[in-house]
């Protein structure tokens, strides 16, 4: 036998309600020239007349390595092997996961049986997000936070039910439990099909040039904008916590934020996720209102970020300083004065992006920047390492397989591409829970040699996976 | 023994399963594109018996009678009658593909499972009985004309049709791929997606499982007598059978069966005599006749081997045990009969 050419496969999986039935009819009807097996999880709601749809049930079990997270889906396993006896029937396989599934399984199915390894190949997990219901959804129930985690490929659907505003909250929200998957806004599950099928998001090299901002260093503020400010006083308007959007996507803020609004303590929100309380600000002088000017104030702007930050109610007044200070949010906003020494030239840094909550300096900015993600309160996180010194081969198996036997269970997804001393190839490798594959790759001839490692997990640990790193450099 | 070679036609679908009329002269052959073809031994001759697209998974014949049944990917179950060319007649249709289908050992009725129900249906089409259980089961056989055994992941349900009897929910070491109860009744083997085989022993009331396997275990098949279980894991070029004779195969060495160069993909045993043939991906179609050895024997001195030129991918004996059927992935059916 010679060797066939693997059948991509795609994992779509999302809440209930997130939309993944109309995407997969909209897949179905276009005419994109695939044929698309699809096996279903949930039945009989996909409305098109579609040859190769097939119904299954959902069913997980453990492989008897006795590893609790070796879990494979034995209908996959028979439904796919059936349907390999009539390859040419089709080029593609499409599965639809239920509302609640975890995807681990799904994929570890593709690593743990033999013969669908050998013909099959994920292509991508497209994970579909209700923008409107994801952020309760989070804070309710582990599975969001999880299919999130998995995903090569974020759908944001349903944004024409939401403001602006709340789909920047979102996308950090997703952000910040992944780091290398790329989001698409949709309306209605429209998005281009080749935005969801035929990816290659397992393809390493590609999955991690899609999205180098991820590998960037992390700031502690999402934002900059550098302007011309005059002498005096010059108000920052906020029009208040989720820029000033209807509350409907918040029952437990919108409930306790009635008439009484005023007296009531937000800060006590902390408790149920991401208390926007506060909003730190940093305003540092510049040498001119320009990208180049604002870049020059990144550095001395994190060390001020770490000093304490100053508390300024609404009506407050706050000035360049080597401290940020923090904005009292009001649930209708409010208004901050900045104190300005002197006209000219400042860079104002803000924790969060401005559109989350309406934040205005009655101008627009001359240069504007964002930064990585920095925080967030999801037990599931991304981390990324990246480093061009050389890594010896050796003790990189053995920090992996350590890792793996120690935390596989923890990690959702793990991608890289190595530099190892002495290889003209790039290593590239990629592992869902405790499974873990990887090969050399193509040449790294005029490229500059750098590793890159992505982790998507729970409880991650950035030292000790920057440790872990450092100990493998040759 | 040898194995003559007889009619060899080409059948426009991949077979996914094939069926004996009892008399051994008509062959059923269920197609994965959805054709049913009926295959006249003596003619020659293969005929579009009728269609179930997009796709079949497994086909039964009536024992002692004419009737046919199919299931297939349309999620349908079929009754057909093998010498009419009629539509055949829908017993039940759903999402999911119906697993385990087979007739009653008498040939009254026929089960089957789709997700965590198993069913019997009359030859009407009546539903006469529906057991639900908590795993999907993915295979059913009969063990008495009474009693049906399903099996699913993690457990083996012994299924009593007669009313108001109780169902017995034993565990399953794994996940099943295959179930073969012997004909004597006493034992279900499975076959487990963990690289082991199971066994319960139904009247004994224990359980055991054997390891060792490279893989997966798709292929187990029971020799006539119920002495010997062949089993091919997948991937695997040899033949891997435990004897059951005295005190079973527990804690010995099974003998291993030797001849294969590449994957075996399909095992058969004769319903009648001691032969048992494996087919591979190497082409070759083998005969064997397992019996007492020494434990832990290794043979590969089979009694015939014909090399065909492409995948042995499905064999199935005649009632007789007389004559065999071994289908390839390209279509091609070849008819062998037992000689000497």
């Amino acid at each position: 036998m010679t060797d066939v050419k693997k059948i991509p496969v795609t994992v779509l999986t999302g809440f209930l309600g997130a939309g993944k039935t109309t995407l997969l009819n909209r897949i179905l009807s276009e005419n994109h020239g695939k044929r698309i097996a699809v096996i279903e999880n949930e039945f009989g709601e996909v409305g098109v007349d579609h040859q190769l749809v097939i119904g299954a049930e959902e069913e997980i079990f453990e492989t008897s390595n006795g590893c609790i997270c070796c879990t494979v889906r034995g209908d996959l396993i028979r439904v796919l092997n059936q349907l390999l006896k009539r390859r040419e029937r089709f080029d593609y396989v499409l599965i639809e996961t239920t509302g609640m599934a975890d995807p681990g399984p799904v994929a570890q199915t593709f690593f743990l049986d033999d013969d669908l390894k050998a013909q099959f190949t994920i292509d991508a997990i497209v994970t579909l997000v209700d923008a409107r219901h994801f952020e309760q959804h989070l804070k309710d129930l582990k599975e969001p936070s999880i299919q999130v985690g998995f995903a090569d490929v974020v759908l944001l659907n349903k944004t024409d039910l939401v403001g602006e505003a709340d789909l920047v909250r979102v996308e950090r929200e997703i952000r910040a439990i992944n780091g290398t998957a790329k989001i698409h806004r949709a309306r209605n599950a429209e998005v281009p099909i080749e935005a969801v099928l035929g990816i290659g998001a397992f393809d390493l090299e590609r999955a991690l040039a899609t999205d180098g901002s991820f590998l960037e260093p992390q700031y502690p503020f999402e934002w900059a904008g550098a302007y011309s400010l005059s002498k005096g006083m010059n108000i920052i308007r906020v029009a208040g916590e989720h820029g000033g959007h209807a509350h409907d996507h918040d029952h437990e803020h919108g409930e306790a934020c009635g008439a009484d609004c005023d007296a009531h303590d937000h800060h006590d929100h902390g408790h149920h996720g991401h208390s926007h309380a506060d909003l730190k600000v940093l305003v540092l002088p510049a040498t001119a209102a320009t990208r180049e000017a604002l870049a020059a104030q990144i550095e001395p702007a994190v060390r001020a970020f770490a000093e304490k930050a100053v508390r300024v109610e609404s009506g407050g007044h706050l000035a360049p300083a080597s401290h940020p200070y923090a904005l009292e949010m009001q649930c209708q906003g409010g208004q901050y004065c900045i104190d300005v020494p002197e006209a000219g030239d400042y860079v104002l840094f803000c924790e969060h992006h401005p559109a989350e909550f309406g934040l205005q300096l009655g101008k627009q900015p001359a240069a504007e920047r964002q930064f990585a993600s920095h925080h967030h309160d999801q037990e599931i996180s991304s981390i990324g390492i990246s480093d061009p010194r050389p890594l010896d081969a050796r003790k990189v198996n053995d920090w992996l397989s350590y890792l793996l036997q120690s935390r596989g269970e923890d990690i959702l997804r793990m991608k890289g591409v190595l530099n190892i001393r002495g290889e003209k190839r790039r290593y590239v490798f990629h592992g869902v829970h405790m499974m873990f594959d990887g090969k050399p790759d193509r040449a790294w001839g005029e490229a500059p040699r750098a590793s890159h490692l992505v982790f998507i997990g729970r409880k991650l640990d950035r030292t000790e996976l920057e440790a872990g790193f450092a100990s493998c450099i040759a | 023994m040898k194995l003559e070679p007889g009619l060899e036609l080409r059948l426009d679908d991949y077979p996914v399963d094939m069926a004996w009329s009892p008399d051994g002269k008509l062959l059923m052959v269920a197609g994965g594109e959805g054709r049913l073809h009926r295959v006249s031994i003596a003619d020659g001759t293969a005929t579009l018996r009728g269609e179930q697209s997009p796709g079949l998974l497994s086909v039964a014949w009536q024992p002692g009678g004419k009737l046919v049944a199919t299931a297939g990917q349309d999620g349908a179950v079929r009754l057909w009658d093998s010498l009419s060319d009629d539509a055949g007649s829908l017993v039940h249709r759903g999402m999911q593909w119906p697993a385990g289908l087979c007739f009653e050992p008498k040939g009254k009725a026929i089960a089957f499972a789709t997700g965590k129900l198993l069913r019997v249906f009359g030859l009407d089409g009546a539903l006469q009985v529906e057991m639900g259980h908590d795993v999907n089961l993915t295979q059913v056989a009969w063990r008495t004309s009474q009693e049906l055994v399903a099996t699913g992941n993690g457990a083996l349900f012994v299924d009593r049709i007669a009313p108001d009897t109780e169902s017995a929910r034993h565990v399953l070491d794994g996940a099943p791929l295959s179930l073969a109860v012997s004909p004597d009744g006493r034992i279900a083997a499975n076959g487990l997606q963990d690289g082991m085989v199971g066994f319960r022993y139904l009247i004994a009331q224990k359980r055991s499982r054997m390891s060792g396997y490279d893989g997966k275990v798709p292929h187990i098949a029971w020799s006539a007598n119920s002495r010997y279980l062949a089993t091919a894991s997948s991937g695997a070029k040899e033949i891997v059978v435990w004897d059951f004779s005295g005190k079973g195969p527990e804690g010995s060495e099974p003998m291993e069966l030797r001849a294969h160069m590449d994957r075996i993909e399909s095992l058969a045993y004769a319903p009648e005599g001691a032969w048992l043939a494996s087919g591979g991906r190497d082409g070759r179609l083998v005969l064997w006749k397992p019996g007492p050895a020494a434990r832990g024997a290794v043979l590969d001195m089979p009694f015939d081997v014909q090399v065909l030129d492409g995948e042995v991918c499905l064999l199935r004996w005649s009632r007789d045990g007389r004559q065999l059927a071994a289908a390839q992935s390209d279509g091609r059916l070849r008819l062998f009969k037992l000689k000497g």
